[in-house]
């Protein structure tokens, strides 16, 4: 169903036909002056398109030229919007939570911690540095469990226990009596079986 | 299918394709036209130029998007008809869009195609002048849609389905303005046209 605006405006501009236009027609007469506000309308437009054209484009051929520089320019600029200068967010989280977790890695990789933590362990494990033998196959470790309460000595590269090591080996005994699990006999992979003491399995081997 | 419309399609397919040359003859064909509309939207030559040369660039950018459901010059009116009622809209916001009386003055080109060739008496030409003025200023207080609608049913011809289909509306709502656009022209014109 089309108002009265939009069948006036059909009847203006003639678009109107058949039993339409009668219909409008007949509606109209009771309307005053409608023939006079279609006169009017008809003559605006004669009015409009007399008085009211717009000044030709100036240098039409610069506007081409000037117009076709900016497409070159956009089209030119393309490709880098493809590939941005900067990472995009989700790159660059990630990047950062990889740089935080390898710096964290190597930190606790490389930096020896200090004793204070050592102390507050539950194992420690020292590197004997001054062995007094002349062989450098010779190495020397010692253990301390805190919780045995117990510290071994480790000495592996020997071809036979010296003598005065004997103490020591039998010390080590009577402390394994006091501790049950520490009388156990070392790992059966170790590349060298130690020469000079037994090994508690509680505690791992340095080097194996 | 038109002559004239059947090389717009052949024309859009180029471009389609990225075929500037043919862009450039779709431009070279409609910047006119086009101009010459935006430039009665706004009233400002400079503005004008620089708005037909965004819409181009825009329709040049969303080209690979046209169907051809429509003719071409409907869908690059519509385009056009987006920029300059943004721009009026805006400018009616920031409360610059008041007539620019130097503007309504300006001669019109001599030797344009919408000039008689014939140089008017200075009479007429003040005539004239007025009468372009007295226009302005009844259109620039017309809203920007019912601005559309009523220069491209006067000055470009339009059909009812062409402008729906260039505003994005429907033809009701095209004839509905059509309307009311009249209705307050006419009251402010009136005395012209009746003594003319």
């Amino acid at each position: 169903m089309k108002t009265f605006e939009e069948k006036f405006t059909e009847w203006v501009d003639g678009r109107l036909a058949g039993r339409e236009l009668e219909a409008f027609e007949a509606e109209l007469s009771k309307i005053k002056n409608g023939a006079a506000v279609k006169e009017g309308a008809l003559r605006l437009g004669a009015l409009l398109r007399d008085h009211y054209q717009a000044p030709e484009l100036k240098n039409a051929d610069f506007f081409n030229h000037q117009l076709m520089q900016r497409i070159e320019a956009e089209t030119a600029g393309a490709p880098a919007k493809r590939a941005p200068f900067f990472l995009p967010l989700p790159w660059l989280a990630w990047t950062g939570a990889v740089c935080i977790s390898m710096v964290a890695a190597i930190y606790f990789a490389v930096v020896p911690r200090g004793p204070v933590e050592y102390s507050a362990g539950r194992e420690y494990v020292a590197q004997i540095l001054n062995t007094q033998t002349g062989d450098p196959s010779i190495t020397a470790t010692t253990i301390h469990s805190k919780d045995n309460k117990l510290t071994v000595l480790w000495l592996d590269g020997l071809d036979y226990v010296p003598a005065d090591h004997e103490r020591c080996r039998r010390r080590g005994r009577r402390t394994a009596r006091r501790s049950p699990g520490l009388s156990r006999r070392p790992q059966p992979h170790a590349p060298r079986r130690p020469q000079a003491t037994w090994w508690p399995a509680k505690v791992p081997a340095p080097g194996l | 299918m038109q002559i004239a419309e059947r090389e717009d399609t052949e024309l859009v397919a180029k471009c389609q394709r990225g075929d500037m040359r043919a862009f450039n003859e779709l431009v070279t064909k409609y910047r006119g036209k086009v101009y010459a509309m935006i430039y009665n939207m706004i009233h400002n030559e400079q503005d004008a130029w620089d708005l037909a040369q965004d819409g181009f660039l825009k329709a040049w950018k969303s080209i690979g998007r046209f169907r051809g459901q429509s003719a071409f010059y409907t869908w690059l009116y519509r385009i056009m008809m987006n920029v300059a009622i943004d721009w009026v809209r805006r400018k009616q916001i920031t409360g610059d869009a008041e007539f620019d009386e130097e503007l309504g003055l300006k001669e019109v080109e001599a030797g344009a195609s919408t000039v008689p060739q014939a140089e008017p008496l200075p009479f007429e030409k003040m005539e004239r002048e007025e009468i372009r003025k007295r226009i302005d200023e009844a259109v620039e207080k017309l809203s920007p849609e019912h601005r559309a609608v009523i220069l491209m049913r006067e000055m470009d011809g339009m059909q009812y389905e062409e402008i729906a289909e260039a505003l994005g509306c429907s033809t009701g709502t095209v004839m509905s303005r059509l309307f009311y656009a009249r209705k307050k022209l006419q009251g402010a014109l009136r005395d012209i046209y009746e003594n003319i």
